[in-house]
């Protein structure tokens, strides 16, 4: 595949732009990376051809200016701009500016960005294009007593969604009808300050769904194909964590509708490059329609690998095909998935500790390697883990036959994993792809509150932990403390004699 | 050689020599370990190889074993037994605005309790107590705008080892 680009500008950072620069490398696309401060030297920044300072640490100064990133493209002479997710991406007045600008938006044109962005218009659209839409209330009328009175038609309880929303932000559930205009108020208050938007629509409620989206790909030349679903029902706090392909609860005739309810969709919007569709699926329903459309995310999504592990296809090469003016040139027919796919997110948090995020400097960070098992990262050991941005570290993707043998590469892979110097959630990762109901596929998104609420780290070292502790603490005594300067024999250090020091350990407590 | 270590606030005893060795529980593992060109080590115990990272410095181990991390601390830090007391002097470890305070002065607290929460951007900063002890000041309040490194919390230990008590 060539690509007919000159220079790939990425907005963007971590992990996902590693995996952006992998792409042009086989394309053999030169790459220029705009970069924060805190980023100039990340794994990332080492592996562009040229890395460009776009402003200080904290993203609304550096990733979040639009400004300052389409100058970044200018300088370097890019003739397309990548955005990641996140950030910009999914914004229609940065798409602009850098079509304004002659630079080739990676993704949508911004007008389809626009239209799907606001949640009121793409729901209304879905429904006169026969996707089936949640039941609920997208009309003009946005007066607080009106708005009571579709409330209640609904019935409770029911979910107040700001239009312009997105990730949780503006989201409110109500399951008391006198608590509606309060939090109506509250839901306003959050998407005027964080959309400049006041305007909700109002759904039906499901309390026990799965989230079930479905990749779509779109072109300049009308075509809109679909590359089967992913489930991410194993989220906390609308933050995905784990995510798969296939579902474990569709049928083939379910996927079959789902599928093309979303090429519809796509089709209806005019969509072009990578897009994910979301659904709301929800078991209990009886008869044919057991899945909803939420919404539309107009951008290269986080859990993009599981796709690609199934389905074979690079996701990131196709959306600079598609950006160059191409057709996607894959009928549907040709697109095929084959054995699951599962995804976990490796977090610098602390799940026994209300997952507060930890930072500082990575002691260790070793992958884990082996057959079907892919690792999306952007640090590296000594690196450091900043305050300014997500606390994602990287993704880790595994293949396998089936479910259970996927389950069982994910559990394996996991155990050696190596992370030190920040505080992770490999260890609650673990132990919610070694549990039973998450291994019996009945999942929901209350998943996570229902069995996960109050989880711990387990309380006793094994004696294979205890002893390694005792060898390491040994040889800080063995460490002459004093002149420092001086390096450390060989001879005191068991670790560095690699051939094997023999010892007796014992413990007590 | 018998080394101390604590985990969880409780202290261990371990007591690793070379050659043979009579241990007081009885319970005896022969180890053997070599570093791998990873970083990682593997460790022979009682003709088991396992693989695990280890970290480490003055003040604490850090083991990861088996998609699990285990936090070891030294006794002798903050833990001195000569007398001298000991002083918890918290500071943040990035700036930006004091989202949480969980404490007040005078209050008790345990060892790894939070303290206080600075939050930047999306990311979030806990000050957590060092030792259990009592919380002596509070420099920031909620809402408290700060810089990196800027003292926040200072501790006194639970049980003072000052002669004067």
């Amino acid at each position: 595949m060539k690509t007919p680009f000159r220079k790939l500008l990425i907005a963007n950072r971590g992990e996902i732009a590693v995996r952006i620069i992998r792409a042009c490398q086989e394309l053999n696309l030169p790459v220029a990376l705009a970069a924060s401060e805190a980023d100039m030297n990340s794994p990332a920044a080492r592996l562009a051809d040229e890395v460009i300072c776009v402003g200080p640490g904290p993203a609304s100064e550096s990733y979040l200016r639009q400004d300052k990133i389409v100058a970044a493209g200018r300088e370097v002479g890019a003739d397309a701009i990548h955005p990641g997710y996140g950030f910009l991406s999914e914004n229609a007045d940065f798409a602009e500016a850098s079509e304004e600008a002659g630079i080739t938006f990676v993704g949508p044109p911004s007008s389809v960005i626009r239209l799907l962005g606001d949640k009121i218009r793409a729901k209304n659209l879905m429904a006169e294009s026969g996707v089936p839409v949640m039941p609920g209330y997208t009309g003009e009328n946005q007066a607080d007593d009106h708005l009571l009175l579709e409330a209640e038609n609904i019935g409770m309880p029911v979910l107040i969604k700001a239009s312009a929303g997105g990730g949780g932000r503006g989201m409110r559930v109500v399951r008391e009808i006198d608590q509606f205009l309060p939090e109506l108020a509250e839901a306003r208050r959050e998407a005027v300050a964080a959309f400049g938007d006041a305007r909700v629509l109002l759904e039906k409620y499901v309390e026990r769904s799965r989230h079930i989206e479905v990749q779509i790909f779109g072109d300049s030349h009308g075509n809109v194909v679909h590359l089967f679903e992913r489930e991410c029902s194993i989220q906390r706090r609308h933050q995905k964590i784990i995510e798969e392909s296939p579902s474990p609860v569709l049928t083939p005739e379910v996927r079959q509708q789902i599928t093309s309810a979303a090429v519809t969709a796509g089709r209806a919007a005019g969509y072009q490059n990578a897009g994910t569709v979301e659904f709301l699926f929800d078991e209990s329903l009886s008869g044919d329609h057991k899945f909803y459309f939420l919404e539309v995310n107009t951008r290269l999504q986080v859990e993009h690998p599981v796709t690609e592990m199934l389905t074979g296809i690079d996701l990131v090469k196709l959306q600079l095909k598609v950006a160059s003016g191409e057709p996607i040139g894959l009928e549907q027919s040709q697109i095929g998935a084959t054995g699951h796919a599962l995804e976990v997110r490796i977090y610098a948090e602390d799940p026994a500790r209300q997952f507060l995020p930890s930072i500082g400097d990575l002691a260790c960070w070793v992958e884990p390697q082996g057959p079907w098992i892919r690792v999306d990262s952007g640090i590296k050991a000594g690196g450091e883990v900043s305050p300014y941005y997500d606390p994602m570290l990287a993704k880790l993707i595994v293949r396998g036959e089936n479910r259970s043998d996927t389950i069982h590469r994910m559990i394996s892979a996991l155990k050696q994993f190596h992370v030190l110097g920040v505080t992770t959630n490999i260890g609650y990762l673990l132990d919610i792809v070694s549990d039973e109901v998450f291994q019996s596929g009945q999942i929901s998104t209350q998943f996570l509150a229902e069995r996960f609420a109050d989880w711990k780290n387990p309380t006793e070292p094994p004696v294979e932990v205890l002893i390694a502790a005792a060898l390491a603490s040994m040889e800080r005594t063995a460490t002459p403390s004093r002149g420092a300067k001086s390096p450390t024999k060989s001879t005191d250090n068991p670790w560095s004699d690699a051939s094997g020091w023999r010892l007796l350990a014992g413990t007590k407590s | 050689m018998k080394t101390q270590l604590i985990y969880n606030g409780k202290e261990l005893e371990l007591d690793v020599s070379l050659g043979s060795g009579q241990l007081p529980d009885g319970s005896t593992h022969q180890a053997d370990v070599s570093a791998e060109s990873n970083g990682l080590r593997t460790l022979t115990v009682d003709g088991r190889r396992v693989t695990l990272a280890i970290s480490s410095n003055s003040s604490a181990i850090e083991v990861s074993y088996e998609g699990r991390t285990y936090k070891f601390d030294r006794p002798s830090v903050g833990k001195s037994r000569s007398g001298k007391a000991k002083t918890g002097s918290l500071q943040t470890p990035m700036p930006g605005i004091v989202s949480a305070v969980m404490v007040a002065e005078g209050d008790h607290v345990e060892v790894y309790a939070p303290l206080m929460v600075v939050e930047a951007m999306k990311v979030m900063a806990t000050l957590e107590a060092p030792f259990a002890g009592v919380i002596k000041k509070l420099h920031a309040s909620k809402g408290s705008q700060v810089k990196q490194g800027e003292t926040l919390v200072e501790m006194e230990p639970l049980t003072p080892t000052e002669e004067r008590s």
